[in-house]
């Protein structure tokens, strides 16, 4: 089995099989990383796709002797970032235009009382901030440590620390909410 | 370690993320106070349910889809120029480069007010600026006929006359 740097340098020389096999034991982690920043599939899709050419365009810049999950997933989470930035703004439009909201809290509350696990997760992730959540997601889905987080985020590990605890806090919150609605349900 | 500081860092202290003198100092205090136990019981439960949520609800990309992402970043025709640099960027040497040029900058700002005293670097120009200023001298030339006259005035304005 070839090992990522020789996958690289094949890749580099224009080898496309081996740049699917350097990417291909990530697939699963990039997509479920993507569908919780942005919160559906299809736009995880779509981040996925624009992460993965950033990938293949710069792999020339990839330094030899660092990690390549590391180095894909700091692009996939910048590709989130510049994503969720976008659909921000052209949300804003529509709603301007549209005078139409995005749904409220109440509307994802109580799709959450029909649950669905995924369904679940989205409404204890939808007060986090872009930041939050990928700190959040690194360490608790990919379980990265507090320095692999930092190293990824291009941030120093105190700000890893308060961003993570700014998550926890906002995810419990909605958690007691989501559990309150049940007793009071039940 | 009271209350207020101990809730701040019980998000941290649910996913063990405190470093390991904190992490000691706050138990103790969990053991001596119920209200923070009850708080911290919570943070622990939300944040084993959430854990197991995000990995219960893993989902994966079907074959074909995944190729066409491949095949997608394939078609990007070649790779992009290389614009890093060849040594590495450090912040320290950032830093040093712009002290250095705020100093020089600010040499050449301040330069007359530091060299006012006549020993520096400015006390030439000065001088001789001194001198040029000791004497004036006005030329008026008549178009008709060629007659040229010139004043020179000295410092106190005394008036010489050449034809």
């Amino acid at each position: 089995m070839k090992s990522e740097e020789e996958l690289v340098e094949e890749s580099l020389n224009g080898n496309h099989a081996s740049f699917e096999l350097l990417l291909r034991p990530y697939r699963q982690g990039i997509l479920n990383m993507a569908v919780r920043m942005t919160g559906n599939t299809e736009d995880a899709k779509e981040v996925c796709q624009e992460a993965i050419i950033k990938v293949y365009k710069y792999l020339k810049n990839f330094r030899k002797g660092q990690s390549f999950r590391n180095w894909f997933l700091k692009i996939l989470v910048n590709s989130s970032y510049d994503f969720l930035r976008k659909r921000k703004k052209s949300a804003e439009i529509i709603e301007r235009q549209m005078n139409m909201g995005l749904p409220r809290n109440s509307d994802v509350e109580q799709k959450f009382l029909q649950s669905e696990i995924r369904e679940k997760i989205q409404v204890c992730l939808q007060d986090l901030t872009p930041k939050e959540k990928s700190t959040f997601l690194l360490r608790d889905q990919e379980g990265y440590s507090i320095q692999e987080t930092s190293e990824v985020l291009g941030v120093s590990t105190g700000s890893v620390r308060t961003h993570l605890s700014r998550a926890r806090r906002k995810i419990r919150r909605r958690f007691q909410k989501i559990c309150e609605n049940k007793e009071v349900r039940a | 370690m009271k209350c207020k500081k101990v809730c701040r860092l019980l998000p941290l202290l649910a996913g063990s993320d405190l470093p390991a003198r904190v992490n000691e100092e706050t138990k103790a205090h969990l053991h001596t106070c119920p209200s923070c136990q009850k708080e911290y019981e919570s943070y622990l439960l939300s944040f084993r349910k959430t854990k197991e949520w995000l990995e219960r609800g893993q989902e994966d990309l079907p074959e074909e889809e995944w190729q066409g992402l491949i095949q997608q970043a394939l078609q990007v025709e070649e790779f992009a120029p290389s614009f890093r640099p060849r040594w590495r960027f450090r912040r320290a040497w950032a830093y040093a480069l712009m002290a250095g040029a705020v100093l020089i900058l600010s040499l050449f700002i301040l330069r007359p007010a530091i060299f006012r005293d006549k020993t520096g670097w400015g006390a030439k120009e000065e001088a001789d600026l001194t001198i040029q200023q000791e004497s004036i001298s006005m030329t008026m030339v008549s178009q008709e006929t060629g007659l040229k006259i010139v004043w020179f005035f000295n410092k106190n304005f005394e008036l010489k006359e050449e034809r």
